[in-house]
Protein backbone atom coordinates (compact mmCIF):
# COMPACT_ATOMS: atom_id res chain seq x y z
CA UNK A 1 0.00 0.00 0.00
CA UNK A 2 3.22 2.25 0.23
CA UNK A 3 3.90 1.94 -2.82
CA UNK A 4 0.77 2.99 -4.24
CA UNK A 5 0.16 5.91 -2.03
CA UNK A 6 3.82 6.96 -2.53
CA UNK A 7 3.47 6.46 -6.50
CA UNK A 8 0.41 8.59 -6.58
CA UNK A 9 2.17 11.35 -4.34
CA UNK A 10 5.35 11.78 -6.34
CA UNK A 11 3.25 11.20 -9.41
CA UNK A 12 0.84 14.48 -8.88
CA UNK A 13 4.74 15.96 -8.02
CA UNK A 14 5.95 15.57 -11.01
CA UNK A 15 2.97 16.10 -13.18
CA UNK A 16 2.29 19.37 -11.38
CA UNK A 17 6.04 20.01 -12.21
CA UNK A 18 6.43 23.12 -14.84
CA UNK A 19 10.00 21.94 -14.98
CA UNK A 20 9.18 18.81 -16.20
CA UNK A 21 6.03 19.72 -18.61
CA UNK A 22 8.84 22.81 -19.68
CA UNK A 23 12.05 20.91 -20.53
CA UNK A 24 10.48 17.10 -21.16
CA UNK A 25 7.78 18.35 -23.01
CA UNK A 26 7.87 21.63 -24.77
CA UNK A 27 11.06 21.68 -25.25
CA UNK A 28 10.80 18.94 -27.14
CA UNK A 29 8.15 19.13 -29.09
CA UNK A 30 10.61 22.50 -30.35
CA UNK A 31 13.28 20.43 -31.51
CA UNK A 32 10.59 18.15 -33.37
CA UNK A 33 9.48 21.11 -35.16
CA UNK A 34 12.71 22.19 -35.82
CA UNK A 35 13.63 18.61 -36.97
CA UNK A 36 10.55 18.61 -39.53
CA UNK A 37 10.52 22.36 -41.04
CA UNK A 38 14.46 23.71 -40.61
CA UNK A 39 16.35 20.88 -40.88
CA UNK A 40 13.91 19.04 -42.88
CA UNK A 41 13.96 21.35 -45.79
CA UNK A 42 16.80 19.59 -47.22
CA UNK A 43 14.86 16.21 -47.22
CA UNK A 44 12.52 16.41 -50.49
CA UNK A 45 11.83 13.85 -53.12
CA UNK A 46 13.49 15.78 -55.46
CA UNK A 47 16.54 15.39 -53.78
CA UNK A 48 16.35 11.83 -53.37
CA UNK A 49 15.49 11.77 -57.42
CA UNK A 50 18.62 13.07 -58.10
CA UNK A 51 20.07 10.40 -55.64
CA UNK A 52 18.23 7.50 -56.91
CA UNK A 53 18.76 8.69 -60.35
CA UNK A 54 22.89 8.43 -60.22
CA UNK A 55 22.04 4.48 -59.69
CA UNK A 56 19.22 3.98 -61.59
CA UNK A 57 18.42 5.71 -65.00
CA UNK A 58 15.26 7.42 -64.84
CA UNK A 59 13.75 6.09 -68.27
CA UNK A 60 13.49 2.72 -65.99
CA UNK A 61 9.73 1.50 -66.04
CA UNK A 62 10.21 0.57 -61.79
CA UNK A 63 12.09 3.82 -61.52
CA UNK A 64 8.88 5.89 -60.35
CA UNK A 65 7.76 3.08 -57.74
CA UNK A 66 11.66 2.31 -56.52
CA UNK A 67 11.32 6.19 -56.14
CA UNK A 68 8.56 6.41 -53.99
CA UNK A 69 9.25 2.75 -51.99
CA UNK A 70 12.79 5.02 -51.32
CA UNK A 71 11.19 8.25 -49.93
CA UNK A 72 8.56 6.39 -47.84
CA UNK A 73 11.70 4.71 -46.31
CA UNK A 74 13.84 7.45 -45.96
CA UNK A 75 11.31 9.59 -44.47
CA UNK A 76 10.59 6.63 -42.09
CA UNK A 77 14.00 6.80 -41.10
CA UNK A 78 14.46 10.83 -40.77
CA UNK A 79 11.25 10.73 -38.58
CA UNK A 80 12.36 7.94 -36.60
CA UNK A 81 15.67 9.17 -35.90
CA UNK A 82 14.28 12.37 -34.72
CA UNK A 83 11.88 10.93 -32.45
CA UNK A 84 14.87 8.25 -31.00
CA UNK A 85 16.81 11.70 -30.68
CA UNK A 86 14.23 13.24 -28.38
CA UNK A 87 13.24 10.71 -26.72
CA UNK A 88 16.57 10.02 -25.11
CA UNK A 89 16.77 14.26 -24.80
CA UNK A 90 13.31 13.76 -22.30
CA UNK A 91 14.56 11.27 -20.14
CA UNK A 92 17.28 12.98 -19.65
CA UNK A 93 15.67 16.27 -18.27
CA UNK A 94 13.45 14.20 -16.25
CA UNK A 95 16.39 12.34 -14.60
CA UNK A 96 17.62 16.09 -14.72
CA UNK A 97 14.90 16.90 -12.31
CA UNK A 98 15.00 13.01 -10.68
CA UNK A 99 18.55 13.92 -8.87
CA UNK A 100 17.12 17.21 -7.02
CA UNK A 101 14.25 14.99 -6.07
CA UNK A 102 15.80 12.04 -4.48
CA UNK A 103 18.63 14.42 -2.97
CA UNK A 104 16.02 16.54 -1.23
CA UNK A 105 13.67 13.48 -0.31
CA UNK A 106 16.34 11.81 1.56
CA UNK A 107 15.59 13.64 4.96
CA UNK A 108 12.35 13.04 4.92
CA UNK A 109 12.49 9.44 3.70
CA UNK A 110 14.94 8.59 6.47
CA UNK A 111 11.72 9.64 8.93
CA UNK A 112 9.20 8.28 7.07
CA UNK A 113 10.61 5.16 7.37
CA UNK A 114 11.42 5.25 10.48
CA UNK A 115 7.96 6.04 11.70
CA UNK A 116 5.97 4.70 9.32
CA UNK A 117 5.16 0.60 7.92
CA UNK A 118 7.14 1.77 4.47
CA UNK A 119 10.99 0.64 3.69
CA UNK A 120 12.97 2.77 1.77
CA UNK A 121 13.32 0.27 -0.71
CA UNK A 122 9.01 1.09 -0.94
CA UNK A 123 9.82 4.66 -1.01
CA UNK A 124 11.75 4.23 -3.82
CA UNK A 125 9.96 1.64 -5.91
CA UNK A 126 7.26 4.31 -5.78
CA UNK A 127 9.11 7.21 -7.05
CA UNK A 128 10.72 4.61 -9.76
CA UNK A 129 6.58 3.79 -11.00
CA UNK A 130 6.17 7.63 -10.69
CA UNK A 131 9.21 9.24 -12.93
CA UNK A 132 8.50 5.50 -15.40
CA UNK A 133 4.88 7.14 -15.70
CA UNK A 134 6.04 10.37 -16.24
CA UNK A 135 8.19 9.15 -18.62
CA UNK A 136 5.55 6.74 -20.52
CA UNK A 137 3.31 10.45 -20.70
CA UNK A 138 5.90 12.33 -22.04
CA UNK A 139 6.68 9.65 -24.74
CA UNK A 140 3.25 9.41 -25.74
CA UNK A 141 2.56 13.39 -26.50
CA UNK A 142 5.87 12.96 -28.04
CA UNK A 143 5.09 10.02 -30.21
CA UNK A 144 1.62 11.84 -31.26
CA UNK A 145 3.39 15.20 -31.74
CA UNK A 146 6.20 13.33 -34.04
CA UNK A 147 3.19 11.39 -35.83
CA UNK A 148 1.27 14.44 -36.67
CA UNK A 149 4.22 16.79 -37.45
CA UNK A 150 6.23 14.97 -39.52
CA UNK A 151 3.06 13.88 -41.29
CA UNK A 152 2.31 16.89 -42.03
CA UNK A 153 5.53 17.92 -43.31
CA UNK A 154 5.65 15.00 -45.87
CA UNK A 155 2.24 13.88 -46.36
CA UNK A 156 0.22 16.96 -45.45
CA UNK A 157 -1.55 15.02 -43.57
CA UNK A 158 -2.79 13.01 -45.94
CA UNK A 159 -0.63 9.29 -44.95
CA UNK A 160 0.37 9.01 -41.26
CA UNK A 161 4.19 8.20 -40.61
CA UNK A 162 3.38 5.47 -38.00
CA UNK A 163 5.93 3.70 -36.07
CA UNK A 164 6.51 0.65 -37.25
CA UNK A 165 6.24 -1.01 -33.98
CA UNK A 166 4.70 1.36 -31.44
CA UNK A 167 4.84 -1.13 -28.38
CA UNK A 168 8.49 -1.48 -29.09
CA UNK A 169 8.79 2.03 -28.73
CA UNK A 170 6.78 2.46 -25.48
CA UNK A 171 8.80 -0.52 -24.33
CA UNK A 172 11.95 0.78 -24.69
CA UNK A 173 11.15 3.69 -23.63
CA UNK A 174 9.90 2.70 -20.22
CA UNK A 175 13.15 0.84 -19.84
CA UNK A 176 14.94 3.68 -21.10
CA UNK A 177 13.35 5.37 -17.98
CA UNK A 178 14.01 2.54 -15.77
CA UNK A 179 17.79 3.53 -16.65
CA UNK A 180 17.54 7.00 -16.41
CA UNK A 181 15.72 6.55 -12.49
CA UNK A 182 18.85 4.56 -11.26
CA UNK A 183 21.24 6.58 -12.96
CA UNK A 184 19.87 9.86 -11.15
CA UNK A 185 19.76 7.85 -8.12
CA UNK A 186 23.31 6.93 -8.35
CA UNK A 187 24.43 10.67 -8.46
CA UNK A 188 21.56 12.02 -6.06
CA UNK A 189 23.02 9.62 -3.97
CA UNK A 190 26.37 10.13 -4.73
CA UNK A 191 26.39 13.06 -3.16
CA UNK A 192 24.79 12.25 -0.35
CA UNK A 193 27.17 9.77 0.72
CA UNK A 194 30.18 11.89 0.20
CA UNK A 195 28.66 14.60 1.56
CA UNK A 196 29.58 17.06 -0.88
CA UNK A 197 25.94 18.75 -1.23
CA UNK A 198 27.49 21.75 -3.90
CA UNK A 199 27.73 19.02 -6.25
CA UNK A 200 24.16 18.60 -6.42
CA UNK A 201 24.61 21.53 -9.42
CA UNK A 202 27.18 19.81 -11.41
CA UNK A 203 26.11 16.15 -11.02
CA UNK A 204 22.10 16.98 -11.83
CA UNK A 205 23.53 17.75 -15.61
CA UNK A 206 25.21 14.77 -16.50
CA UNK A 207 22.61 12.61 -17.80
CA UNK A 208 21.74 15.25 -20.12
CA UNK A 209 25.68 15.90 -20.95
CA UNK A 210 26.14 12.33 -21.65
CA UNK A 211 22.87 11.68 -23.15
CA UNK A 212 23.60 14.94 -25.15
CA UNK A 213 27.37 14.22 -26.20
CA UNK A 214 27.02 9.92 -27.05
CA UNK A 215 23.33 10.56 -28.53
CA UNK A 216 24.77 13.24 -30.95
CA UNK A 217 28.37 11.12 -31.74
CA UNK A 218 25.78 8.18 -32.24
CA UNK A 219 24.02 9.79 -34.56
CA UNK A 220 25.78 12.37 -36.17
CA UNK A 221 29.86 11.33 -35.90
CA UNK A 222 30.26 7.52 -36.07
CA UNK A 223 29.46 4.04 -34.80
CA UNK A 224 31.57 1.50 -33.14
CA UNK A 225 31.82 1.17 -29.41
CA UNK A 226 29.78 4.17 -29.05
CA UNK A 227 26.96 2.60 -29.59
CA UNK A 228 27.39 0.40 -26.60
CA UNK A 229 26.76 2.87 -24.45
CA UNK A 230 23.45 2.66 -22.68
CA UNK A 231 22.21 6.25 -23.99
CA UNK A 232 23.05 5.35 -27.43
CA UNK A 233 21.37 2.07 -27.13
CA UNK A 234 18.16 3.63 -25.73
CA UNK A 235 18.64 5.96 -29.09
CA UNK A 236 19.35 2.61 -31.19
CA UNK A 237 16.39 0.53 -30.07
CA UNK A 238 13.99 3.07 -30.46
CA UNK A 239 14.81 3.68 -33.70
CA UNK A 240 15.01 0.43 -34.63
CA UNK A 241 11.45 -0.28 -33.63
CA UNK A 242 10.10 3.39 -34.99
CA UNK A 243 11.69 2.10 -38.17
CA UNK A 244 11.71 -1.60 -38.21
CA UNK A 245 15.56 -1.02 -39.53
CA UNK A 246 18.30 -3.47 -38.45
CA UNK A 247 20.87 -1.75 -36.29
CA UNK A 248 24.42 -1.54 -38.15
CA UNK A 249 26.80 -0.49 -34.93
CA UNK A 250 29.39 0.56 -37.93
CA UNK A 251 26.88 2.98 -39.28
CA UNK A 252 25.50 6.63 -37.89
CA UNK A 253 22.28 6.80 -36.97
CA UNK A 254 21.28 9.25 -39.86
CA UNK A 255 23.06 6.70 -42.08
CA UNK A 256 21.41 3.57 -40.89
CA UNK A 257 18.78 3.44 -43.49
CA UNK A 258 21.54 2.10 -45.95
CA UNK A 259 21.27 -1.13 -43.65
CA UNK A 260 18.09 -2.00 -44.76
CA UNK A 261 17.77 -4.72 -46.86
CA UNK A 262 16.07 -3.27 -49.65
CA UNK A 263 17.85 0.35 -49.40
CA UNK A 264 20.84 -1.96 -49.30
CA UNK A 265 21.25 -3.84 -52.46
CA UNK A 266 20.79 -0.09 -54.23
CA UNK A 267 23.27 2.04 -52.10
CA UNK A 268 25.27 -0.04 -49.91
CA UNK A 269 26.65 -2.28 -52.24
CA UNK A 270 30.44 -1.44 -51.59
CA UNK A 271 29.22 -1.04 -48.20
CA UNK A 272 30.26 -3.94 -45.26
CA UNK A 273 27.38 -3.76 -42.65
CA UNK A 274 28.30 -5.08 -39.06
CA UNK A 275 24.71 -5.69 -38.28
CA UNK A 276 23.70 -6.28 -34.48
CA UNK A 277 20.99 -8.38 -32.90
CA UNK A 278 18.84 -5.91 -30.61
CA UNK A 279 18.61 -8.37 -28.17
CA UNK A 280 22.13 -8.19 -27.99
CA UNK A 281 21.42 -4.73 -27.27
CA UNK A 282 18.79 -5.17 -24.97
CA UNK A 283 20.81 -7.97 -22.78
CA UNK A 284 24.07 -4.82 -22.67
CA UNK A 285 21.05 -2.47 -21.42
CA UNK A 286 19.99 -4.79 -18.84
CA UNK A 287 23.06 -4.83 -17.30
CA UNK A 288 23.91 -1.28 -17.30
CA UNK A 289 20.14 -1.17 -15.31
CA UNK A 290 21.45 -4.28 -12.75
CA UNK A 291 24.63 -2.20 -12.37
CA UNK A 292 23.25 1.13 -11.22
CA UNK A 293 20.49 -0.52 -9.58
CA UNK A 294 22.83 -2.12 -7.78
CA UNK A 295 25.62 0.52 -7.02
CA UNK A 296 22.10 2.94 -6.02
CA UNK A 297 21.60 -0.11 -3.34
CA UNK A 298 24.99 -0.02 -2.07
CA UNK A 299 24.81 3.88 -1.61
CA UNK A 300 21.20 3.97 -0.43
CA UNK A 301 23.00 1.21 2.73
CA UNK A 302 26.36 3.47 2.74
CA UNK A 303 24.75 6.94 3.16
CA UNK A 304 23.95 8.58 6.58
CA UNK A 305 22.20 11.75 4.81
CA UNK A 306 23.10 14.59 4.19
CA UNK A 307 23.28 17.36 6.97
CA UNK A 308 19.92 19.22 7.81
CA UNK A 309 21.58 22.85 7.60
CA UNK A 310 23.19 22.22 4.10
CA UNK A 311 19.63 20.65 2.96
CA UNK A 312 18.05 23.20 3.72
CA UNK A 313 19.96 25.50 2.71
CA UNK B 1 13.57 -3.35 32.84
CA UNK B 2 13.06 -1.38 29.74
CA UNK B 3 12.97 1.85 29.56
CA UNK B 4 9.82 3.41 28.64
CA UNK B 5 10.33 7.29 27.16
CA UNK B 6 13.07 8.69 25.69
CA UNK B 7 16.82 8.60 27.17
CA UNK B 8 19.82 10.49 25.42
CA UNK B 9 23.12 9.54 26.72
CA UNK B 10 26.01 11.40 26.55
CA UNK B 11 24.85 12.90 23.18
CA UNK B 12 27.29 14.85 20.98
CA UNK B 13 25.30 15.70 17.70
CA UNK B 14 26.27 18.36 15.05
CA UNK B 15 25.82 19.07 11.22
CA UNK B 16 29.80 18.88 10.43
CA UNK B 17 32.00 16.34 11.53
CA UNK B 18 33.86 16.88 15.03
CA UNK B 19 32.19 20.39 15.46
CA UNK B 20 29.39 19.43 17.69
CA UNK B 21 26.49 22.16 18.59
CA UNK B 22 24.75 19.44 21.28
CA UNK B 23 28.22 18.50 23.92
CA UNK B 24 27.22 15.67 25.82
CA UNK B 25 23.45 15.89 26.80
CA UNK B 26 22.16 13.37 29.09
CA UNK B 27 18.39 13.45 29.39
CA UNK B 28 15.07 11.18 30.54
CA UNK B 29 12.04 12.38 28.87
CA UNK B 30 8.96 10.59 30.09
CA UNK B 31 6.45 13.10 30.55
CA UNK B 32 5.36 16.09 28.91
CA UNK B 33 8.64 18.25 28.66
CA UNK B 34 9.72 21.98 27.53
CA UNK B 35 12.94 22.73 26.61
CA UNK B 36 13.89 26.77 27.10
CA UNK B 37 16.96 28.12 26.09
CA UNK B 38 17.90 31.15 23.79
CA UNK B 39 18.45 30.98 20.09
CA UNK B 40 21.20 29.05 19.04
CA UNK B 41 21.07 26.97 22.05
CA UNK B 42 20.72 24.25 20.38
CA UNK B 43 17.05 22.83 20.90
CA UNK B 44 16.56 22.42 17.13
CA UNK B 45 19.57 20.15 17.08
CA UNK B 46 18.26 18.09 19.82
CA UNK B 47 14.86 17.46 18.46
CA UNK B 48 16.58 16.68 15.22
CA UNK B 49 18.64 14.06 16.68
CA UNK B 50 15.95 12.36 19.14
CA UNK B 51 14.20 12.37 15.43
CA UNK B 52 17.12 10.82 13.82
CA UNK B 53 17.96 12.60 11.17
CA UNK B 54 21.16 14.45 12.29
CA UNK B 55 24.12 13.27 10.42
CA UNK B 56 27.05 14.12 12.85
CA UNK B 57 26.00 12.30 16.32
CA UNK B 58 27.70 10.21 19.05
CA UNK B 59 26.60 8.33 21.62
CA UNK B 60 22.70 7.09 22.40
CA UNK B 61 19.35 8.08 21.91
CA UNK B 62 16.76 5.16 23.16
CA UNK B 63 13.35 5.51 21.91
CA UNK B 64 11.31 3.04 24.25
CA UNK B 65 14.68 1.21 24.62
CA UNK B 66 15.28 1.21 20.70
CA UNK B 67 18.49 2.84 19.31
CA UNK B 68 16.97 5.45 17.34
CA UNK B 69 19.55 4.56 14.28
CA UNK B 70 17.73 1.20 14.30
CA UNK B 71 14.25 1.95 14.52
CA UNK B 72 12.39 1.09 11.00
CA UNK B 73 8.53 1.00 10.60
CA UNK B 74 7.44 2.00 13.18
CA UNK B 75 4.38 4.43 13.23
CA UNK B 76 2.71 5.94 15.40
CA UNK B 77 6.03 6.18 17.96
CA UNK B 78 7.52 9.47 16.75
CA UNK B 79 5.61 12.74 15.08
CA UNK B 80 7.80 16.22 14.72
CA UNK B 81 6.98 19.40 13.20
CA UNK B 82 10.31 19.86 12.08
CA UNK B 83 10.04 21.29 7.79
CA UNK B 84 12.72 19.36 6.81
CA UNK B 85 11.12 15.66 7.20
CA UNK B 86 8.33 17.53 4.94
CA UNK B 87 8.70 16.14 1.36
CA UNK B 88 9.80 19.41 -0.71
CA UNK B 89 6.68 19.12 -3.34
CA UNK B 90 4.56 21.37 -5.45
CA UNK B 91 1.28 20.07 -4.03
CA UNK B 92 -0.56 21.68 -1.73
CA UNK B 93 -0.89 21.52 1.93
CA UNK B 94 -3.76 19.03 1.66
CA UNK B 95 -2.44 16.48 -0.53
CA UNK B 96 0.92 16.39 1.62
CA UNK B 97 -1.00 15.59 5.42
CA UNK B 98 -3.11 13.33 3.19
CA UNK B 99 -0.22 11.33 1.83
CA UNK B 100 1.91 11.60 5.65
CA UNK B 101 -1.40 10.73 8.33
CA UNK B 102 -1.84 8.49 5.30
CA UNK B 103 1.79 6.59 5.88
CA UNK B 104 2.81 7.42 9.33
CA UNK B 105 -1.23 6.26 10.25
CA UNK B 106 -2.47 10.12 11.23
CA UNK B 107 -5.96 11.62 11.80
CA UNK B 108 -6.39 13.75 8.46
CA UNK B 109 -9.98 14.92 9.49
CA UNK B 110 -8.58 16.25 12.83
CA UNK B 111 -5.59 18.24 10.92
CA UNK B 112 -8.27 19.28 7.86
CA UNK B 113 -10.29 20.63 11.26
CA UNK B 114 -7.51 22.38 12.91
CA UNK B 115 -5.60 23.59 10.20
CA UNK B 116 -8.75 25.41 8.54
CA UNK B 117 -9.48 27.02 11.93
CA UNK B 118 -6.48 28.88 12.84
CA UNK B 119 -5.20 29.05 8.91
CA UNK B 120 -8.32 29.45 7.13
CA UNK B 121 -9.92 27.20 4.60
CA UNK B 122 -7.70 27.87 2.04
CA UNK B 123 -4.48 27.32 3.75
CA UNK B 124 -5.28 23.47 2.79
CA UNK B 125 -5.20 24.27 -0.73
CA UNK B 126 -2.03 26.68 -1.09
CA UNK B 127 1.48 25.23 -1.33
CA UNK B 128 3.65 24.74 1.73
CA UNK B 129 5.89 27.15 0.90
CA UNK B 130 2.98 29.77 -0.33
CA UNK B 131 2.03 30.44 3.23
CA UNK B 132 3.88 32.81 5.63
CA UNK B 133 6.03 32.12 8.46
CA UNK B 134 3.06 31.65 11.11
CA UNK B 135 0.71 29.65 8.83
CA UNK B 136 3.47 27.10 7.78
CA UNK B 137 4.48 27.04 11.58
CA UNK B 138 0.17 26.20 12.51
CA UNK B 139 0.31 23.51 9.39
CA UNK B 140 3.45 21.82 10.65
CA UNK B 141 1.93 21.58 14.29
CA UNK B 142 -1.02 20.48 12.97
CA UNK B 143 0.44 17.81 10.92
CA UNK B 144 2.88 16.15 13.82
CA UNK B 145 -0.41 16.46 16.31
CA UNK B 146 -2.39 14.65 14.10
CA UNK B 147 -0.07 11.98 13.89
CA UNK B 148 -1.42 11.13 17.31
CA UNK B 149 2.14 10.08 18.06
CA UNK B 150 3.53 8.76 21.52
CA UNK B 151 5.65 11.31 21.06
CA UNK B 152 4.80 14.00 19.70
CA UNK B 153 7.98 16.90 18.94
CA UNK B 154 7.59 20.53 18.71
CA UNK B 155 10.15 22.41 18.09
CA UNK B 156 9.43 26.76 18.59
CA UNK B 157 5.51 25.99 18.11
CA UNK B 158 4.46 29.12 18.79
CA UNK B 159 6.68 31.43 16.99
CA UNK B 160 5.34 33.49 14.38
CA UNK B 161 2.25 33.05 15.60
CA UNK B 162 -0.32 35.72 16.95
CA UNK B 163 -1.88 36.03 20.58
CA UNK B 164 -4.97 34.66 19.64
CA UNK B 165 -3.79 31.75 17.69
CA UNK B 166 -1.15 30.81 20.24
CA UNK B 167 -3.78 30.53 23.03
CA UNK B 168 -5.55 27.78 20.25
CA UNK B 169 -2.40 26.07 19.31
CA UNK B 170 -1.43 25.81 23.35
CA UNK B 171 -4.79 24.07 23.68
CA UNK B 172 -4.90 21.76 21.26
CA UNK B 173 -0.87 21.03 22.23
CA UNK B 174 -2.30 20.11 25.51
CA UNK B 175 -5.34 18.05 24.89
CA UNK B 176 -3.17 16.07 22.43
CA UNK B 177 -2.21 12.47 23.44
CA UNK B 178 1.10 11.68 23.83
CA UNK B 179 4.31 12.63 25.46
CA UNK B 180 4.95 16.79 23.98
CA UNK B 181 8.76 17.43 23.77
CA UNK B 182 9.06 21.08 23.17
CA UNK B 183 11.36 23.65 22.46
CA UNK B 184 10.89 27.32 23.20
CA UNK B 185 12.80 30.60 24.15
CA UNK B 186 9.55 32.00 25.36
CA UNK B 187 8.84 32.56 28.83
CA UNK B 188 5.45 32.82 29.13
CA UNK B 189 5.02 29.31 28.81
CA UNK B 190 6.11 28.46 32.27
CA UNK B 191 2.63 30.05 33.72
CA UNK B 192 0.43 28.07 31.42
CA UNK B 193 2.16 24.50 31.98
CA UNK B 194 3.05 24.43 35.35
CA UNK B 195 2.97 20.54 35.10
CA UNK B 196 5.64 19.90 32.77
CA UNK B 197 9.21 19.34 33.23
CA UNK B 198 11.46 22.32 31.94
CA UNK B 199 15.06 22.10 31.17
CA UNK B 200 17.54 24.81 30.57
CA UNK B 201 19.30 24.83 27.28
CA UNK B 202 22.52 26.37 27.31
CA UNK B 203 25.56 26.28 24.56
CA UNK B 204 24.50 22.76 23.78
CA UNK B 205 23.93 21.55 27.25
CA UNK B 206 20.86 21.05 28.93
CA UNK B 207 20.00 21.75 32.45
CA UNK B 208 16.93 20.37 34.81
CA UNK B 209 14.79 19.43 35.02
CA UNK B 210 12.64 22.22 37.13
CA UNK B 211 8.99 22.77 37.69
CA UNK B 212 8.02 25.80 35.74
CA UNK B 213 6.93 27.33 38.99
CA UNK B 214 10.19 27.11 40.32
CA UNK B 215 12.30 28.52 37.72
CA UNK B 216 9.76 31.52 37.06
CA UNK B 217 10.89 31.87 40.71
CA UNK B 218 14.50 31.68 39.46
CA UNK B 219 17.29 34.82 39.20
CA UNK B 220 19.82 35.10 36.68
CA UNK B 221 23.39 36.53 37.41
CA UNK B 222 26.88 36.27 36.68
CA UNK B 223 28.38 36.31 40.14
CA UNK B 224 28.19 33.14 42.36
CA UNK B 225 26.13 33.43 45.49
CA UNK B 226 25.02 31.38 47.75
CA UNK B 227 22.15 29.93 47.20
CA UNK B 228 23.05 28.88 43.75
CA UNK B 229 19.91 26.11 42.31
CA UNK B 230 21.75 25.74 38.82
CA UNK B 231 25.04 26.94 37.26
CA UNK B 232 24.89 27.59 33.42
CA UNK B 233 28.37 26.89 32.09
CA UNK B 234 29.19 29.19 28.92
CA UNK B 235 32.52 29.51 26.82
CA UNK B 236 32.53 33.30 28.14
CA UNK B 237 32.04 32.32 31.99
CA UNK B 238 29.04 30.71 34.17
CA UNK B 239 25.50 31.79 35.03
CA UNK B 240 24.29 31.57 38.50
CA UNK B 241 20.38 30.79 38.93
CA UNK B 242 19.43 31.74 42.37
CA UNK B 243 16.49 32.24 44.04
CA UNK B 244 17.86 35.74 45.51
CA UNK B 245 20.33 37.30 43.40
CA UNK B 246 20.43 38.86 39.94
CA UNK B 247 17.59 39.34 37.21
CA UNK B 248 14.35 37.44 37.87
CA UNK B 249 14.20 34.63 35.10
CA UNK B 250 10.55 35.40 34.42
CA UNK B 251 10.57 39.69 33.83
CA UNK B 252 12.49 38.22 29.80
CA UNK B 253 10.11 37.61 27.85
CA UNK B 254 12.08 35.62 25.51
CA UNK B 255 15.68 33.69 26.65
CA UNK B 256 16.85 35.75 23.72
CA UNK B 257 17.28 38.48 26.56
CA UNK B 258 18.89 36.55 28.49
CA UNK B 259 22.75 37.43 26.97
CA UNK B 260 21.68 40.90 26.53
CA UNK B 261 20.45 41.63 29.92
CA UNK B 262 23.93 39.93 31.48
CA UNK B 263 26.18 41.86 29.36
CA UNK B 264 24.30 45.16 29.91
CA UNK B 265 24.41 44.13 33.71
CA UNK B 266 27.56 42.94 34.29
Amino acid sequence: MAILKTYKFYLKSLIKDPYYWFWAVFFMLFWLVMGAFIYGSTVTKDSLRGDLAKIIPPSTPIFESILEDMWNKSILHYTGSWYSCIALYSLSTIAMGLVYYIYYSTIPIRYLTKYSKASPIRFYMGLTLASLTTSLIAAGILVASTIIIYSYKFHELNKFILPRNPLGVFTVTITGGVFKFFFSTTLALLVVAMRKPRLLGMLSFVPFILSYAFGMYGLMAGGGLVHLSPFNIILLLAFHYYTESPIALNLRVVEMWRADPEVEKWFSKDLTIQLVDPAILWIILSLWILITAGISLILLRVQKGVSVEEIIS
Amino acid sequence: MLFVGIKLVDLYAGYRRGQFVLRGVNLEITDNTIILGPNGSGKTTLLRTIVGITVSKRGRILIDGVDVDSIRGRPGLVAANLPEVVISTRLSVKHIASYYLDVLGGDYEYFKDLASRLGGVEVLEKRLHELSAGLKKIVLNTLAIATRAKYILLDEPFENLDPARRVVMLKEIVSASGVKVMDTHATWLLRALPEWNTYLMAEGLVYGPLRPRELEELRVSREPVEDIVLTIKLKTGNIYLSKTTGTPLSSLESLDKLYEVLTWQY
